[in-house]
Order: structure tokens, then sequence, then C-alpha cells
């Protein structure tokens, strides 16, 4: 008896293993990626030399007291600050790393206490898949849309350059994160065809990987990163 | 040979590539409309640019009412097509104007300084414009035209060098008193390519900016697409020409 226990447990456990190891990680409802992200989308202030608002955007958290956003977010900006709904006071953050041909920043704000989002790879993305966009759309906090992965759009080499989708975005979502069922960080919403409909692109979360060693080789031959 | 141009808009003439490329939408940049042509650039010295259309069709712009302007382009020089064996490229033309406009393109013998019209190809609704052949490997200048019946009419110069073999597709459209037109490479119908070193001659007041002034302009970045990125040193990036100038105040505050 106690053998054929063991056997079906045994049996159970390789099943359930299998299970795991051939589909991909449960998706979660879109609730639930909200409750799991949200927490690290921040909205981005930008300030001029005498403190008046510039501009906003949104920024992920992708570290401790690191988050990325669009470079273009930051434009002609003197001073940076972060802003959560509920938190009293902004939180300073500083241009850290930049790539500015990838339209990618990255902000050191130690006060920034939210947990890290996990990068997911546009290698394993498909056309069609969920897509969720959070962000802080025209001051609109922490704002999540959904939609689908549309498309994949490549430079003339065929590499990947943006993931389109249908997840919507609008002015103030520059720099907040476009995320998977699993509430991976597929890209950081950038750019929308305002002429059409639901045409919207995020530059591919691969690209924080890259961007400590771009950021320092663009510094090694400043007349391309200036 | 290259496949027909089977997905052009039948309603319009032009080929839809906000479908086709995401980003070539027939739509001009407002920035970018072609200025209408109007008389007092005729006086002021046109004489032998394809700006002299208007004036050499109605006593050019230059006095008296426009009137149809179809026997302009009959005035210029005929275009001299590079002889069979020599390195040449195709160009295509289609045009979205009204009925009764014309439309055409005319190439500059003297590209540098837009001089010297010869009439390459031409049509007008309902008539297309045939298909063209373009000497490779020179500077080229076009301009595209629109002849339009009892109003001035409109310009837009392209500056390129075609490569042999390649076609080349000009797509021009009139808007409110003014036109537009670009030009792609449509070697693949299905995919239009921008032309590598294309510059846009014509600008707000002038119809023929200095080359060296118009490739800064390109370089500045006022033409090309973000949706289609780019490469750096073997890297795909977002925009090759994105400057780190609008974060100095980051930098270095």
């Amino acid at each position: 008896m106690s053998r054929f226990r063991r056997h079906t447990v045994h049996v159970t456990t390789a099943a359930l293993a299998a299970l795991v190891l051939a589909s991909p990680a449960a998706a979660l409802t879109p609730a639930e990626v909200f409750a799991q992200v949200s927490p690290s989308v921040w909205r981005v202030q930008t300030l001029d030399r005498d403190g008046l608002l510039l501009g906003q955007g949104s920024a992920v958290v992708i570290g401790p007291g690191r988050l990325v956003t669009n470079c273009h977010v930051l434009a002609k900006a003197r001073r940076v600050q972060l802003r959560r709904d509920g938190l009293a006071q902004p939180v300073s953050a500083r241009l850290q790393l930049w790539d500015v041909q990838r339209d990618l920043c990255q902000l050191d704000a130690p006060g920034v206490r939210a947990p890290p989002v996990a990068l997911a790879s546009a290698a394993q993305a498909a056309v069609g898949q969920p897509a969720y966009a959070i962000g802080h759309p025209r001051n609109l906090d922490l704002t999540m849309s959904a939609g689908l992965v549309s498309s994949f759009r490549r430079n003339a080499a065929g590499q990947l350059v943006l993931i389109q989708t249908s997840a919507a975005i609008s002015g103030g979502s520059s720099g907040g994160g476009l995320f998977n069922e699993q509430g991976q960080l597929l890209g950081l919403t950038t750019l929308q065809i305002t002429a059409g409909q639901n045409l919207n692109f995020a530059i591919p979360a691969d690209w924080v990987n890259d961007l400590p060693r771009r950021h320092a080789a663009a510094l090694a031959t400043p007349a391309a990163s200036r | 040979m290259p496949p027909p141009f089977a997905q052009l808009n039948p309603h319009t003439g032009v080929q839809d590539f906000a479908s086709a490329g995401g980003d070539w939408a027939v739509a001009p940049a407002p920035g970018l409309l072609g200025r209408p042509w109007r008389p007092a650039p005729c006086a002021a010295g046109c004489r032998g640019s394809a700006w002299a259309l208007a004036c050499a069709s109605l006593l050019a712009g230059c006095a008296g009412p426009p009137a149809g302007s179809a026997g302009a382009l009959s005035a210029l020089q005929p275009y001299v097509a590079p002889a069979v064996g020599q390195p040449a490229a195709r160009l295509l033309l289609r045009a979205a104007v009204p009925a009764g406009d014309r439309f055409a393109v005319i190439r500059h013998q003297d590209a540098e300084r837009c001089l010297r019209p010869q009439v390459v190809t031409e049509g007008g609704p309902p008539q297309a414009a045939p298909v063209a052949s373009l000497a490779a490997g020179t500077l080229t200048t076009l301009d595209f035209v629109v002849l339009r019946a009892g109003q001035p009419g409109c310009g837009v110069s392209l500056s390129f060098t075609p490569v042999a073999g390649r076609s080349y597709l000009v797509q021009g459209l009139v808007v409110g008193a003014g036109c537009d037109a670009q030009l792609v490479d449509a070697t693949q119908p299905d995919r239009p390519q921008p032309v590598a070193d294309l510059v846009r001659r014509s600008a707000a007041g002038q119809r023929c900016l200095p080359l060296a002034q118009a490739r800064a302009q390109a370089q500045a970045g006022t033409s090309g697409s973000a949706i289609q990125g780019g490469q750096v040193n073997g890297e795909a990036v977002l925009d090759p020409r994105a400057t780190a100038a609008d974060l100095e105040g980051l930098i270095r505050p």
C-alpha cells in the first residue's frame, strides 16, 4: 500500500513537473498583473532651472533605487523627481545612464522603495499575446490598459527596434511599462502613431541589459553620444 | 522583372504605404507641404527651371491670370533617357491630384543648381504616367510638379543618386494650395524603403536649397521615421541621429 502511495506521489510529481516544464508560467489575470507590477511604475516629473514643471512621464523600477525611462521624457530638464499617489513628497532622482539613440535612460533614486520588475525577452514574445501598459498618462496615475502584442518592428537589418502593441498609451505614458501575462517587462511604452488607432510602440526590455555597456561605449566616443 | 504594382489604391492611384510599411502614410507632415508656386519667383529669375513652368504656360505667372497649364510641359526640352546598356534605374510616378490637373516629374540637367529642366514622365487623372528610366550613379534632382487649371502650380524638389537596377517611386499629392511628394525605393514594391541619400531641396520660400544645406537639414532629422529605427555599429537603435544635447542639463547640472 505504502509502495503504491509512494509510486502515485512520484508519478504525480513527475506529471506536474512535466506540465510546468512544458508550459509557460501560469498567466496572471490583468488584476493580478497590476497588483504585482504597479508598485514598480512611477511618475517622472522634470523641472526646469527655476523648479517649474517641465514635463511628465513614467518610469519602471528595475533594481534597488534604479529605474528606466525614455530619454525624451527627460529632455531639457535640470532636475528630475519621482512621484506616486499617496506619497506626500517627491523622490529626487539623478540621471545615471543614457542611451539616447535607443531613447533609454536610467535614473538613480535611492529613495524609491519598490520591488524591481522581471525583464522579459522579446525573443520569447509572440504576436497576439496579451500585453498590458501601465503608466501615468495625462496625470492619471497608474493607468492600466490591455491589448495585444500587435507586431515587431525591425530595422533594415532585421533587428528588433520596437514592439507594437494595441494597449492604449497617451502623453505621459512614455517610459511606462508594457508587461506580459506573467507581469514581466516586455518594453517601455515610447511612442504612438496618432494618425491611426491603437498603433503604439515600446522599445524592447532587452535593451535594458545593454544599457551599461552602451552607455560606457558612448562615453568613450563622446562625439557619438553628445 | 519586378512584380506589378498590384497594391496600388485603385481610387487614388497612390500606393498605400500606411498598410505596407507602417509609417509611410500618404498624408504629408504639415511642415513639409510644398509651397504653392507664386508669380513672384518667376520675375525673380526662375528661367530655365521647373518653376518656370507656370511662367511658360501663362505668360508665366508673372502676369495675367493662370490658365490651363498642360502646354507648359511641352515647352520644356525633351528628356533623353539613358541609352540601352547604360546603367539605369526605373522611375515610377503616382499622384493623387484633382481632375483636370496634370502632374509630372521633371529632371534637372544641372542637378546641383536645379536648372535646365526636362520632363521625364507625366500624367493626370485618369492617365497614368509612363514608367521612365534614369541614368544611374549620378546626382539627380527631380521635381514633382502639379499643373493646376486656373491656379498656381506647385512643386517639390528632391535630389538623390539612382542606383542601377533599382526602381524608384515618386508619390505626390495635392494638399490645399500646395503639394507634397516623397521618393522611395520601390524595387520591392510591397516593401518600399527610404532612399539613403535623398534630400529635399525645396523648403519654405526656397525652391532649390543648396545641396549642402539640404543635406544638413536631412541630417538634422527633418525626415525619417522612428518606426523604422536604424543601426549604429551593428546594433539596432531607434534614432541613429539622436544626441544627448537635450540631457546636458542633467549630465552637467
